[in-house]
């Protein structure tokens, strides 16, 4: 490993205390401090306040090669469907 | 797509860099927007007198987002982890949790989603942020090559270490995006107690208690020009909660030659996809979910459909030619006033 690459990982881990910070800030240590963060753990934050009927249960299950953990994850793929809607939109989705 | 939508891609989304804009709206929510992630960042509040708490969180979470896992940031995680040749590098719980759900999509679509896509990427053109990629250039030469697979990535999650084989760069720009949208949705709801909506160009998140008749949202091609272009490609909707997520080969377009190039590569072949689909726009619990599955979507090609269909997923897919299709749940169109009866997968 060269030494710009290294100056520029002592960088990075010097500016890991404020990534912390930020994140404790914005109220998201302790989901990523637990390193469940994955798609599954999103999307039970994110339904807790809505109405879920119609979701189905996918299981995700990560094995990759070579790394040191195995990750099953069980995740509430889809949400309640969209309806059509007769208000002025607020917000626009496209490719971007 | 000629070369004069090009320019003027580029000159509309250089205009909507420079601004920054709060609005109450008519329906007595309050937004805000902003340039960030390369995109437009806009957050939709139910109570406007919470709108600057929930900006700044959710700029808190952008900020951190982009620290580690841009491209384009010499100084990044991501960056980092690309160029240690190999060696194992140690990373912060963000970056592991950004690029667990990029290997988490990948397991979910089969490898539709592939975070080793990095070097197409580059080769084809898409080497700096989007703004300061040449719209017309000449042709490039290339020898395609399928990309070199999710599973030689290790993530040592114990450890809190990611390790690249050298020669492979990774791009986290089918998942980072809708992990932000779901990270600044929580970050902004927490902050401000009322219902919160967070729009990554395109890619977007709610939560909390919505309006009464749901977020209004208008389906596009490309949401930086917000104007469809061949066929009647747009409709406005209604989410009332989770996730919405659009990817389309309209945007981020640009020509090489005698070819229009485009950023979403499919991994099996290392080249831009071909169609038949321009836009896929798809429901779900999460951004994250949702942005992996419209991508997964476009790169699947014919077989679209049925895999939205299979993991019952709600879409709205536009062909090439403009038509469009519709999945699961997705509303259809009301052109008379009258409720379309049943849903229908096509």
């Amino acid at each position: 490993m060269d030494d710009n690459l290294n100056d520029a990982i002592n960088r990075r881990n010097r500016s890991l205390g404020q990534v912390k910070v930020l994140t404790a800030v914005a109220g998201l240590g302790a989901l990523v401090g637990t390193g469940a963060l994955t798609l599954g753990l999103v999307s039970a934050a994110n339904t807790s306040s809505a109405n879920t009927s119609g979701s189905t249960t996918t299981a995700v299950t990560v094995a990759n090669q070579g790394t040191t953990s195995v990750a099953s994850t069980t995740t509430t793929t889809s949400s309640t469907a969209p309806t059509t809607s007769t208000t002025t939109a607020v917000a626009t989705t496209g490719g971007s | 797509m000629a070369t004069s939508a090009l320019d003027g891609a580029h000159r509309v989304e250089s205009t909507r860099r420079d601004s920054q804009h709060e609005a109450a709206t008519a329906s007595g929510l309050a937004t805000s927007d902003w340039a960030a992630l390369g995109t437009t960042a806009q957050v939709v509040v139910t109570d406007p007198k919470r709108l600057g708490s929930a900006r700044e969180a959710v700029t808190e979470v952008l900020d951190a987002i982009d620290l580690a896992a841009s491209r384009f940031r010499p100084d990044s995680e991501l960056s980092l982890v690309n160029a240690a040749g190999g060696s194992w590098v140690e990373v912060s719980e963000l970056f592991a949790a950004a690029l667990r759900t990029a290997l988490d999509a990948a397991a979910w679509t089969g490898g539709l989603v592939d975070p080793t896509v990095g070097n197409a990427v580059i080769a084809h053109g898409y080497s700096t942020t989007f703004a300061a990629v040449p719209p017309v250039g000449a042709a490039l030469t290339l020898a395609p090559a399928p990309a070199p697979g999710w599973r030689r990535i290790e993530l040592d999650e114990t450890n809190r270490r990611v390790r690249v084989p050298a020669g492979i760069a990774i791009d986290l720009g089918a998942t980072a995006k809708g992990l932000a949208a779901d990270l600044a949705a929580q970050a902004a709801w927490a902050a401000s107690g009322c219902g919160v909506l967070v729009n990554l160009g395109g890619d977007l998140a709610v939560l909390g208690e919505p309006p009464v008749t749901g977020w209004s949202i208008s389906v596009t091609d490309d949401s930086n020009l917000d104007l469809p272009f061949g066929g009647d490609a747009r409709q406005t909707i209604a989410l009332h909660s989770g996730a919405l997520a659009t990817s389309s080969t309209s945007a981020r377009r640009w020509r090489r030659g005698g070819s229009i190039v485009h950023h979403l590569i499919d991994p099996r072949v290392g080249i831009p996809t071909a169609g038949p689909w321009r836009t896929a726009t798809v429901t779900a619990s999460t951004c994250a979910l949702a942005n992996a599955a419209a991508t997964a979507a476009i790169i699947s090609g014919p077989d679209a459909v049925a895999w939205l269909a299979a993991q019952q997923l709600h879409a709205r897919l536009v062909h090439d030619d403009g038509t469009v299709t519709y999945v699961g749940e997705w509303p259809r169109p009301e052109p008379f006033g009258r409720t379309i009866p049943e849903a229908e997968v096509r």
